[in-house]
């Protein structure tokens, strides 16, 4: 079980880092595109870490605690999720429903903290999120909903291993309408 | 007590009492209502759970005595006798506001006695008398509050429902010669079983406040007072969904059935009344600025969830149904409890006079979060878990429109549960309230605590209650559902709630963690940073409140007044035809008169004339 945790929390580490790279290789190819030399491909890390190194301003115990709770959920999420199929810190509990709910703990820290901070203008951006979060959530839960009737399992490891078998297509070629309204959001 | 009619007689005592002693001292017949219902929940829980509770019954008189105990009664009559209990509580602070007190106690306990002899009873007649006793002590404690018109409100789609239901009861007497409830819904067949299936669903839907039937349950639970709006949204609405657990589950399958989802007409069409009330209800509580008629409507919505549940009939459903009755009943109950605290405190429940609650209410707040993390469907809680299962059975059978709905409602649910979190606890804190909040008293904090805990331990181990439902599903011929002892099996995946819950708190931590290793930050005034250094005096002003979710709203504001505009229309048809009955049969005038008398004549001399 501890092993299981710390291969988590490794996999949670591998998405930031994963991300936060991607992040900065892109950064680059832009800048390649518009003719500069653009920022190091490691510039997105040391940018996080210079912002959390310096000291920060608080309005009271909810603004950090959202902050908290959000990281925490975000960090949650990750630890269920799978790297390949063999790799999944928690084998048959990565299920799909999981991910869309832990990530929902995240948006509502992050809109609390926002709050707690009583300025108007932070007020009208989670308006604005939650509003868009409501047109893009429905048709995205639809689309995978359809994936999971057709496989018969939530799991996403195991839609993944669904779409490897012989007979069956990726959902992107099987499903192209649906794949198009989710490239669309 | 471990009897059962007992019970019920020394809980109409203690109403009487509650009376008596409410005449000479308002809080002694409050504290009354507190050892009521605690003996009640007490005896029910303690015999309940071992099923040791005798049901014999020696006094009671014919047709009134018979009761039996079930597993699905033993359910819904804990939980709800146990939110009476939480809302007893509140009674001491809310008592002196109240026009009539000894009357607010008694009737408080009167529609106890009612709600418990329901869940128990097996004559289908006791089950109207009874339904009947809930519905008139409920009704004179709504006008306590802020409004007397809303007592006719609920009284017109109340009766409506419960002369639904008698009819019904007169069909199936007529039909199968018995009374019993379990044998008599058996027996039923061909088209007295739609009908005796439809008459039964608006008895449900009224007492459940679901479309077309749900006007009157926001406006009830905005003026209705205090405690008593907790009790409606936690206890008596559930009184609907065990009238819809006979209908739907016990039925079984009603109309002919539609092959392509394999489901019987009438159950498909339960279903997605249950969808049109789920949407209905997130958008209308998206746009209220009064945040109990928020939570009001937010109540509407899930009592569709309830109705998708027991409409789809497979195991997952169920069990999840069952579950949300459990999950909503305890997160709706302390959310109002939250609500009325801090109404306590300030006089008032619109949004857009509160705000920054938190800096004196700091437990409410907390109290609060919780229960709409549960409401909003959020792990580690108790409403994602039954919202999972909900979903189980919704995507296994391939129901898009509904599943539609159900999504639309769980995400539409962050946006309403925001606004008072955002607007009435967060926010600028109000100059007017600066000084004379404060937390609300430790008697209040002590029942809200209690069903926070009980929110986050039915999502961690919720098992301990899908055990209980398992048992209702027995009774009601479904499969049960298959348990470990941590992990839930839904029908494409299996959920561990504690390893969620348990993994979140380790994010948690890391996050916490994370934060501890780095500088202390500066605490700073809620001012500081986004004025740019000017003076505000007036800060109340950047206190963004009203009409939040403006650009949402614009789409859909057109079209909110749909039911009201049909019910107004449709009472104004009733009162005409009641004026042209009165004009011609309730008169004194004269010439009415000489005309009935011709009319008679001429029907005494018919054949002679002609």
């Amino acid at each position: 079980m501890i092993l299981n945790i710390l291969f988590g929390l490794g996999v949670a580490l591998f998405g930031f880092i994963l991300q936060t790279s991607i992040g900065g290789i892109n950064r680059k190819v832009v800048a390649r595109l518009q003719k500069r030399y653009g920022p190091k491909w490691y510039q997105e890390f040391l940018d996080i870490f210079k912002l959390l190194s310096k000291r920060a301003t608080s309005h009271g115990w909810i603004f950090d605690f959202g902050v908290i709770m959000a990281l925490g959920g975000i960090i949650a999420t990750a630890m269920f999720m799978p790297i390949t199929n063999s790799l999944v810190a928690f084998d048959g509990y990565d299920n799909f429903f999981i991910f869309v709910y832990l990530i929902a703990v995240g948006m509502l820290g992050m809109a609390m903290s926002a709050s707690g901070s009583g300025n108007p203008l932070a007020s009208i951006g989670v308006m604005r999120a939650l509003t868009t979060m409501l047109a893009y959530e429905v048709p995205f839960m639809v689309v995978v909903l359809t994936i999971i009737n057709l496989t018969g399992n939530s799991s996403i490891s195991a839609i993944a291993e669904f779409q490897q078998l012989a007979a069956n297509n990726w959902f992107i070629i099987a499903l192209p309408l649906g794949a198009s309204s989710l490239f669309l959001l | 007590m471990a009897n059962l009619e007992l019970l019920l007689f020394a809980t109409l005592g203690l109403a009487m009492l509650a009376y008596l002693l409410g005449k000479a001292n308002k809080t002694l017949g409050s504290v009354i209502t507190i050892l009521g219902t605690g003996l009640v929940f007490g005896s029910l829980a303690y015999y309940g759970f071992q099923d040791l509770l005798d049901m014999t019954t020696a006094y009671l008189p014919d047709g009134l005595n018979q009761f039996s105990a079930s597993s699905l009664s033993h359910f819904f009559a804990i939980l709800v006798s146990f939110i009476y209990l939480m809302v007893a509580f509140f009674n001491p602070y809310y008592i002196n506001k109240q026009r009539y007190p000894a009357l607010y106690s008694f009737l408080f306990l009167l529609s106890l006695t009612g709600v418990i002899a329901l869940f128990y009873t097996t004559n289908f007649l006791s089950f109207f008398f009874f339904f009947e006793l809930v519905v008139w002590s409920s009704l004179f404690l709504i006008p306590l509050g802020r409004s007397r018109l809303t007592a006719s409100l609920y009284y017109g789609f109340s009766a409506f429902g419960g002369f639904s239901l008698l009819v019904a009861i007169l069909l199936m007497y007529s039909n199968t010669g018995s009374l019993d409830i379990t044998t008599n819904l058996l027996a039923l067949s061909g088209s007295t079983k739609v009908y005796v299936f439809l008459l039964m669903m608006i008895a449900a839907l009224s007492k459940l406040g679901a479309f077309p039937f749900h006007i009157w349950l926001p406006s009830v639970l905005t003026d209705a007072p205090d405690p008593i709006t907790a009790m409606f949204s936690g206890g008596l609405e559930k009184l609907g969904a065990f009238v819809a657990v006979f209908a739907l589950v016990r039925l079984g399958g009603v109309g002919s059935v539609i092959s392509a989802f394999d489901i019987s007409f009438f159950n498909y069409l339960i279903m997605m009344i249950g969808a049109v009330t789920i949407v209905i209800g997130t958008l209308m509580a998206i746009r209220q600025d009064d945040a109990k008629t928020l939570l009001a409507y937010s109540s509407m919505s899930n009592g569709g969830y309830i109705l998708v549940a027991l409409g789809l009939m497979t195991t997952t459903s169920v069990s999840g149904g069952l579950l949300h009755v459990f999950a909503h009943a305890i997160a709706s109950t302390s959310a109002f409890l939250a609500i009325g605290a801090v109404a306590r405190q300030t006089k008032t429940t619109k949004i857009s006079e509160l705000g920054g609650m938190i800096h004196k209410m700091p437990i409410t707040y907390l109290v609060y979060l919780i229960a709409i993390i549960s409401m909003a469907g959020i792990p580690p809680m108790g409403g994602f878990i039954s919202k999972w299962l909900i979903f189980q059975g919704v995507i296994n059978e391939g129901f898009i429109f509904v599943a539609i709905a159900t999504f639309f409602g769980s995400i539409g649910s962050f946006l309403y549960v925001f606004r008072p979190l955002a607007a009435l606890f967060l926010g600028q804190e109000l100059p007017e309230y600066k000084t004379t909040v404060k937390e609300a008293p430790v008697l209040l904090l002590i029942p809200m605590l209690i069903l926070s805990l009980i929110n986050i331990a039915s999502g961690i181990v919720p098992n301990y209650i899908l055990q209980v439902t398992n048992k209702v599903l027995t009774e009601l011929n479904i499969p049960e559902l298959s348990l470990t002892q941590f992990t839930i099996q839904g029908n494409n995946g299996d959920l561990h709630p504690l390893l969620i819950a348990s993994m979140f708190a380790i994010g948690v931590g890391v996050a916490f963690i994370i934060f501890i290793l780095l500088k202390k930050s500066k605490k700073v005034e809620l001012m500081d940073t986004y004025t740019a250094g000017n003076f505000v005096y007036t800060e109340q002003h950047l206190h963004y409140t009203k009409d939040f979710y403006a650009p949402l709203e614009r789409l859909y504001e057109n079209y909110i007044d749909v039911m009201k505009r049909f019910y107004h229309s449709l009472s104004v048809k009733v009162k005409e035809l009641g004026e042209v009955v009165q004009y011609y049969f309730f008169t004194y005038k004269p010439e009415i008169t000489v005309f009935w008398i011709l009319v008679l004549i001429t029907l005494l001399l018919w054949g002679d004339i002609v």
